[in-house]
């Protein structure tokens, strides 16, 4: 019985029907996000957070997309877990470059559930918020104090760009207990300080006649190192994997 | 003659040429249609960097975007083929090429100007990638339509999906760069960043056919052509329409509109909508405009 499950776990077939219906849950999701702006607070809120105050009968998609990865993530596991253990117990008939070549496939899907575990981590253990920065005022969180003591804005002086916005750039006090410093924000130059990140954006559209508001966006991202190598990772392995694997079939020609 | 007007002028004369390709493809002077493709891609070339500083300064923003930049990717498709002996498969591409060159031209669109949000490395590579991607998808269901059209063993449709495949995840691994600097987030909940993982998805589950024995070469090619339709619908369809002009009379208004300068952040191309940005230009206050500090 366990076999068997493990055999239908581990199949082939299961993985290109999963994916089937992953990419039609996420293209119906992709609707909803458009038309619901209540999937936007998602960006700023942790799952769980959202799930509790935000959810009702139209979320259907996001948790069938989470039962869809969890089932990809088990399949995968299960698939190459399978591999490898077929290839380690031929590795003696293959030269080592070989058997790592052959083997590359399972590093990239071990790569995968690095980063739908990243993922994971992220949305129910990580943290978010985004604040709302006003020059003067102080904002806090998880005991910390950030205050916004300056705001700077760049124009282009080119006349094609004329009044059009280049850069913004802010200074911050961050109080932490006794321990207080001062440093330099722009919008993508995030600072990093005590395990966070601070992102500076604008809140949405600024007046006719004002300067746009600021917000900094405070995050906590258990994940983020594990989507990023991941990722990095897979795209390598694929680049080194693909005209190799090529190369051997076409009996070692390139074309 | 400006940058603008020069880029435009090359535009069109790139276009010209590409048609003229597609005129000998019809023909079957495939030699010739070659020889045209690569003189459109060599001009399509120099207007995408003339491009470069349509601003007045050096900037890449916009230059990737994929009214422009895809027919230039199909045609160096095209161009690649020709390098691997397929003359007959690079005259092909000719179709594809005119056919989204004659579209930029029927339909302009609008141009984001540089912001804060578009001032780092990731942000163009990001676009060159995706597009890249995107026309090695629409070549290989270009070539998977052939394939199931006179059914033969050549799988060069599947080559060119699965380096379409490569060049779409690492656009992925710079978008989330990108989307982490500046909006805190790797992956965004938001329509463009869902439909990039389903089109990531799709294209996986055709890598993965690979491995089951029932998929011989026409299903994989009809999987191959009904994903490349997909990404012709969301990837470039709805992309493009995005900024078109005609559909978007709003963003055009005040100062910039004279010059049909874009008003679209770079957090729409990406995002869609206004998430959390400014829009460039909004404040008209002349005191506050230049530089300003409180």
């Amino acid at each position: 019985m366990i076999k068997c499950l493990w055999k239908a776990l581990a199949g082939i077939r299961l993985t290109l029907w999963l994916l089937v219906l992953l990419t039609v849950n996420l293209f119906v999701g992709s609707l909803y996000a458009k038309f619901m702006p209540v999937f936007g607070e998602l960006n700023t809120k942790l799952f769980p957070v959202w799930l509790m105050t935000r959810s009702d009968i139209h979320s259907w998609w996001i948790f069938t997309l989470f039962g869809l990865l969890a089932l990809l993530f088990a399949n995968t596991l299960a698939c190459t877990l399978e591999r490898v253990r077929f290839l380690w117990e031929r590795r003696q008939h293959h030269r080592r470059r070989i058997f790592l070549l052959l083997l590359a496939p399972s590093i990239m899907h071990f790569c995968f559930l690095f980063i739908i575990g990243g993922h994971a981590l992220t949305e129910f253990t990580g943290s978010k918020e985004r604040l709302l920065a006003v020059v003067g005022e102080q904002v806090s969180f998880d005991g910390l104090q950030i205050t916004l003591l300056d705001r700077h804005y760049d124009y282009w002086q080119e006349p094609a760009m004329e009044g059009k916005m280049r850069q913004c750039t802010g200074t911050l006090e961050l109080k932490n207990g006794d321990s207080v410093e001062q440093s330099r924000i722009a919008i993508l130059e995030p600072l990093y300080w005590q395990g966070y990140t601070l992102h500076l954006g604008m809140a949405g559209k600024p007046g006719t006649d004002e300067l746009p508001s600021l917000q900094i966006t405070v995050k906590k991202d258990p994940g983020l190192l594990l989507i990023l190598i991941g990722n990095t990772v897979l795209c390598l392995l694929m680049l080194w994997y693909f005209p190799q694997i090529r190369k051997i079939r076409n009996g070692g020609q390139k074309q | 003659m400006t940058a603008t007007t020069a880029s435009s002028v090359l535009f069109n004369v790139a276009a010209g040429t590409y048609a003229g390709s597609l005129f000998f493809h019809l023909l079957k002077r495939h030699r010739f249609s070659c020889w045209l493709l690569g003189l459109g891609f060599a001009v399509h070339t120099a207007s995408q960097v003339s491009r470069c500083w349509r601003w007045g300064v050096f900037s890449l923003d916009g230059v990737f975007n994929g009214a422009l930049f895809l027919p230039w990717a199909l045609a160096l498709v095209g161009l690649i083929c020709l390098m691997r002996g397929r003359q007959r498969d690079a005259a092909s591409m000719s179709w594809l090429t005119t056919l989204t060159m004659v579209t930029t031209l029927a339909l302009p669109v609008q141009i984001p100007p540089p912001g804060p949000f578009t001032a780092t490395w990731s942000s163009p590579l990001f676009f060159c990638l995706e597009v890249l991607a995107i026309a090695l998808f629409l070549a290989g269901g270009w070539f998977a339509w052939r394939q199931l059209s006179r059914p033969d063993e050549d799988l060069f449709f599947n080559q060119l999906t699965i380096w379409g495949f490569i060049l779409y995840s690492l656009a992925q691994v710079v978008g989330a760069v990108w989307s982490y600097l500046g909006w805190a987030s790797l992956f965004h909940w938001g329509e463009r960043h869902l439909q990039s993982a389903a089109i990531w998805c799709l294209y996986c589950g055709y890598l993965h056919t690979q491995f089951d024995r029932s998929f011989d070469i026409r299903r994989k090619a009809r999987w191959a052509l009904s994903s490349a339709l997909v990404v012709l619908v969301v990837a470039y369809a709805l992309q493009v329409a995005a900024h078109l002009t005609v559909l978007n009379p709003a963003k055009i208004s005040g100062k910039g509109s004279d010059r049909g300068e874009a008003r679209v952040t770079a957090q729409e191309q990406v995002h869609g909508g206004l998430p959390h940005g400014a829009v460039p230009g909004a404040c008209r206050n002349p005191e506050l405009a230049e530089e300003s500090h409180d």
